[in-house]
């Protein structure tokens, strides 16, 4: 037992102080400004009690910011992991040149942000971008004259390519743990004549369980907190449509191009963030507990 | 293991909190070290110039060092940061309008007014007085200033001088009325009149705050910014403005795929030949230079007039940057003979050089920019983005004004609309703030 | 008598052929999809690449032409005029390091945490799952406090404390997954030899672990290689600069200069590295399954 606690102590302590150091007390350092109504410039903070909590859900773009980022979560969710999976199987189904395909599918990831969003910007080119000019070539007007990028389709067209990105790396975390599964299982499988569907659902994803249940919740997490691509999507100045929470959480409280200095009130939209992937993420690994108690 | 990593830990942590402690002399000795944090970086032209200007006014005051810290366009949010924590900056520069609603409406400026008396370097005029036209007075607190512009970017059509050629345009536009012949003109010779970006959200303000400009008059958009009932938002200056900028789509001066363009998609139609002008920002020319190539004809003329408006075509709206001084300084009067010495005929010329627009009176621009040092000379009223609402009240400029307003703009919303939805908005606005 | 055998070979050999077509006809969709995923990846890489050796005024001209001449000039100002050169061997130490250091912390604390349950284990990682929501945003004003208060504020020693701290929630995370998926008996059959725990720990865990150690290496490499946002709030001096900021400062100049093909450039160099590591280090995580699977 003693040597238990020490053994406890000593592997724990160490992450732990760091992440107490600079994460944890910086972070409750920050909630407390959530209270306040401050510029960030200087001491003038004004206390403010709930007050950026009530205005934060009379506000028009913080709702709307929120309605896309929930889609991000769920509709992109659900496209990203049905893809990953998809693309998974077909990789692990035995072809040649596995580990190409799964260095391409993962690539973009590597990429820094601005290059990808420049390419996308040439590829939604209503003049002369890619998809236009397919349309074009092969006679279709409407998608011809089709604008991927304009004011109400955006956001879309920015999820689009998001969730290209996103699927390499769920591809490369689901790899990861179906490489731990022994080939044998699928050899018994398929003696006993089983089809891919049968042994994705009776072998893959239970096996796969624990790894499916960590890429929902790094996936739900990464999708409430997704700024940086919608971001510099739109280069200049991002139309509304666009804004993520994270977004928003941003220009009010950093006003890269605009004086706009709220912190208290970025703050706030940061804790109800905060409080959104807590509670989703409880519920979610509620949820995803096996059927099966394993002790 | 144990004791051996607590001991590691316990080492670490003390070494850290020690050097925490001790230490942190700064530099003595009659010398004067001032810390400038800029907007620019490292690599820009703008960076390279204002680094020869550090170099010359140090050669001529041996007593005082310039430390540049290239922080990038980030600059006043990391001051912001950096101020919290005590760190020693003397001076800053940033766009005018983003240091008035920061650094100045919060009060850590350094009034600039003795500086602005006194003579200026290189001449014995008070040396407020070789500023262009309404810069300086742009940004005022309380009737003095905090700020000092030394860069200007007129807002106005920069345009390609040879396509007006062979639109048969003579001399360009001055009031609306000819601005619509002249754009079917260009349209009917087979070229894209307009160039606009679906998301050059500020770009896109131009438009309507010029013509409300042009209409009421300078000071009528920020009265209505700053009316807390919502109630002046009915005005009907501001649906005939949209009806104005709905004209230019319906009669196909916009062509439709601006819908989709991202920036620069837009721009870069207009420095390929295909487009004929665009509303922006003196930065322009300069932007594309690379892309359009050095036979591109540049030319720029102000935003047209509109018959029987309170405005004028000379009213100018003018995105300048300035520089300020930091009420905390140390150093105030060496802070401001650097201030005084950017503004010199050689260092404004210098500036010019970097493809800036000068704020000096007389200093020559670059070749294509050449009409907005006309225009900027010309200035009867300097007018500041979304009519001073940026610098004073940018959140409502942003989440009501231009939330409300573009969408309209890009036809995405009606006109009909317009004035109960963001009367509705403002009211909703202001109850919370 | 002597037909048949003959006959039953050739039936016995179409149906081999039989069989491999039917297995390749089955892979087609799998190298028609996959097939077209990754061109449609090869190209975005490409037309980086390709775009980034025009210059500008060519780039506009034709946006997916090849380009005429190779203007290897923009590499050129890119590493030298914006010293992405220098910045290329801050980003690599500070980043090194950093993932070395992270794995070094969170490993311990994520086999804890996910094998030796004690009383409030689940609170403390939920605490650190709960890091991993925190828009980072919110941290600047307090992190630069305490930056300064230590004095490391503006060195990349002290950014690379903020990497470690800023990453240890997803790694821990992670990792305390990849740990509690191995199998039980192994640990058991190691305790039963009579190994300490400490010896469990490095002599079973961390092998059967190496996969999931890897993978989060190449995560947390990737994301900090091109981090820039604590690097533009903590990082003022040219000097100290890294790799992605020095982009990041590339990228904002753009309204004033427009230099397309150079960002692009900057791009490349960016890019790179972390495209041969993830090659690499994708081998080694395919070898590192292995090993555990000869162990057991």
């Amino acid at each position: 037992m003693k040597t238990r606690k020490r053994l406890i102590v000593s592997f724990l302590l160490p992450a732990g102080l760091v992440y107490l150091a600079f994460f944890l007390v910086p972070t409750a350092w920050a909630f407390y400004y959530s209270f306040f109504d401050w510029s960030g410039f200087g001491l003038n903070m004004q206390y403010r009690g709930l007050g950026n909590y009530i205005e934060l859900f009379r506000d028009p773009i913080f709702l709307l910011s929120l309605k896309n980022t929930l889609f991000i979560l769920v509709v992109g969710g659900i496209t990203v992991f049905a893809l990953a999976f998809l693309l998974t199987v077909l990789v692990n189904s035995g072809i040649k040149g596995k580990k190409f395909f799964r260095a391409m599918v993962f690539l973009p990831n590597v990429i820094a942000t601005i290059a990808l969003t420049t390419l996308w910007a040439f590829i939604y080119n209503p003049s002369f971008g890619l998809l236009n000019s397919f349309f074009r070539v092969i006679g279709w007007d409407a998608g011809a004259k089709f604008t991927f990028t304009s004011y109400d389709h955006i956001f879309y067209a920015m999820l689009v390519a998001l969730i290209w990105i996103e699927v390499g790396f769920f591809l490369v975390l689901l790899m990861a743990g179906m490489d731990k599964i022994p080939a044998e299982y699928y050899e018994a499988a398929k003696i006993e004549g089983a089809n891919q569907w049968q042994m994705f659902t009776g072998i893959t994803v239970p096996l796969l369980w624990d790894v499916i249940s960590v890429g929902t919740v790094l996936y739900t997490i990464f999708a409430l907190k997704v700024f940086e691509f919608p971001y510099a999507f739109s280069q200049i100045t991002p139309p509304t449509t666009l804004y993520t929470v994270g977004m928003y959480l941003y220009i009010e409280g950093f006003g890269k191009r605009d004086p706009i200095y709220r912190l208290g009130y970025a703050t706030a939209i940061g804790v109800v963030l905060l409080l959104c992937v807590v509670v989703i993420v409880l519920l979610l690994r509620r949820l995803m507990r096996r059927e099966v108690i394993q002790y | 293991m144990k004791k051996a990593n607590l001991i590691v830990y316990v080492v670490m942590v003390a070494t850290i909190l020690l050097s925490a402690c001790g230490g942190g002399g700064s530099a003595g000795g009659g010398k004067v070290n001032l810390v400038y944090w800029s907007m620019w970086n490292k690599t820009e032209p703008s960076a390279i110039a204002l680094t020869e200007i550090i170099g010359k006014f140090e050669a001529a005051n041996p007593n005082i060092t310039i430390e540049a810290v290239w922080n990038g366009r980030e600059n006043q949010t990391k001051v912001r940061t950096a101020l919290g924590a005590n760190t020693v900056i003397d001076f800053v520069d940033q766009d005018a309008s983003q240091i008035a609603g920061g650094l100045m409406k919060e009060g850590l400026l350094l009034s600039l007014e003795d500086m602005l008396n006194s003579n200026a370097l290189d001449e014995a005029v008070p040396f407020k007085d070789v500023f262009n036209p309404g810069t300086l007075d742009l940004y005022v607190k309380d009737a003095v200033h905090y700020l000092m512009p030394y860069d200007d970017s007129p807002v106005m059509f920069w345009y390609n001088k040879d396509i007006f050629t062979a639109a048969g345009i003579a001399a360009p536009p001055a009031t609306w009325d000819e601005f619509l012949v002249d754009l079917q003109k260009i349209k009917d010779a087979g070229f894209v009149p307009l160039a606009i970006e679906n998301d050059g959200g500020d770009y896109n303000m131009f438009y309507f705050q010029y013509l409300v400009e042009r209409i009421k008059g300078k000071g009528f958009l920020y009265s209505a910014i700053e009316d807390k009932t919502g109630e002046k938002w009915n005005d009907p200056v501001f649906t005939q403005a949209l009806t104005m900028i709905k004209e230019l789509w319906d009669k196909g001066f916009i062509p439709p795929e601006s819908l989709g363009y991202t920036w620069p998609a837009a721009q870069q139609t207009l420095a390929t030949g295909k487009a004929a002008m665009e509303l922006c920002g003196g930065w322009l020319p300069n932007e594309l230079s690379d892309m359009a190539g050095p036979d591109f004809k540049w030319g720029g003329f102000p935003f047209p007039a509109v018959a029987g408006g309170a405005g004028n075509v000379n009213d100018l709206q003018q995105w300048l940057l300035a520089l300020g001084v930091l009420k905390d300084t140390a150093h105030p009067q060496e802070a401001m003979a650097f201030l005084k010495f950017v503004m010199t005929n050689e260092s404004q010329t210098r500036m010019a050089q970097a493809l800036q627009g000068a704020v000096r009176k007389g200093v020559e621009w670059p070749a294509a920019m050449a009409d907005g040092a006309v225009a900027s000379t010309n200035a009867t009223t300097v007018l500041d983005h979304a009519d001073g609402g940026t610098a004073m009240y940018a959140e409502f400029t942003k989440n009501v004004l231009f939330f409300d307003v573009l969408p309209v703009f890009l036809n995405q919303a009606t006109i009909a609309d317009f004035p109960a939805k963001i009367s509705a908005d403002a009211k909703n606005y202001w109850a919370s703030h | 008598m002597s037909a048949e055998p003959v006959a039953s070979t050739q039936s016995h050999l179409r149906q081999r052929q039989m069989d491999l077509v039917k297995k390749w006809a089955g892979h087609i969709p799998a190298y028609l999809i996959l097939g077209l995923w990754s061109l449609f990846t090869l190209f975005a890489i490409l037309w980086v690449m390709l775009s980034s050796l025009k210059t500008t005024r060519e780039l506009f001209a034709d946006v997916w032409a090849l380009p005429g001449k190779l203007h290897f000039e923009n590499y050129v100002k890119a590493l030298f005029a914006a010293d992405l050169e220098l910045y290329f061997l801050n980003s690599l130490a500070v980043v090194l390091t950093s993932v070395v250091v992270i794995l070094i912390l969170a490993a311990p604390a994520a086999y804890i945490l996910s094998r030796k349950k004690f009383k409030g284990s689940n609170l403390v990682t939920l605490l650190f799952i709960a890091g991993i929501g925190i828009p980072l945003p919110l941290l600047f004003i307090p992190l630069f406090q305490i930056m300064t208060g230590l004095k490391i504020n503006n060195t990349l020693f002290g950014l690379g404390v903020l990497f470690v701290a800023l990453s240890l929630p997803f790694t821990v995370y992670m990792l305390t997954s990849f740990f509690g998926s191995l199998p039980v008996e192994l640990e058991e059959a190691a305790i039963i030899d009579g190994a300490s725990d400490f010896q469990v720990f490095f002599r079973v865990m961390l092998p059967l672990g190496l996969p999931g150690l890897i993978t989060a290496a190449i995560f947390n490499f990737i994301g900090l290689w091109n981090e820039y946002q604590l690097a533009l709030v903590f990082l003022n001096n040219p000097k100290q600069s890294t790799l992605s900021l020095g982009l990041y400062s590339l990228s904002n100049g753009m309204e004033y200069t427009g230099d397309w093909t150079g960002l692009l450039a900057g791009v490349v160099i960016v890019m790179v590295p972390t495209i041969i590591l993830y090659v690499i280090l994708s081998e080694r995580m395919i070898s590192g399954i292995t090993m555990g699977a000869v162990k057991s």
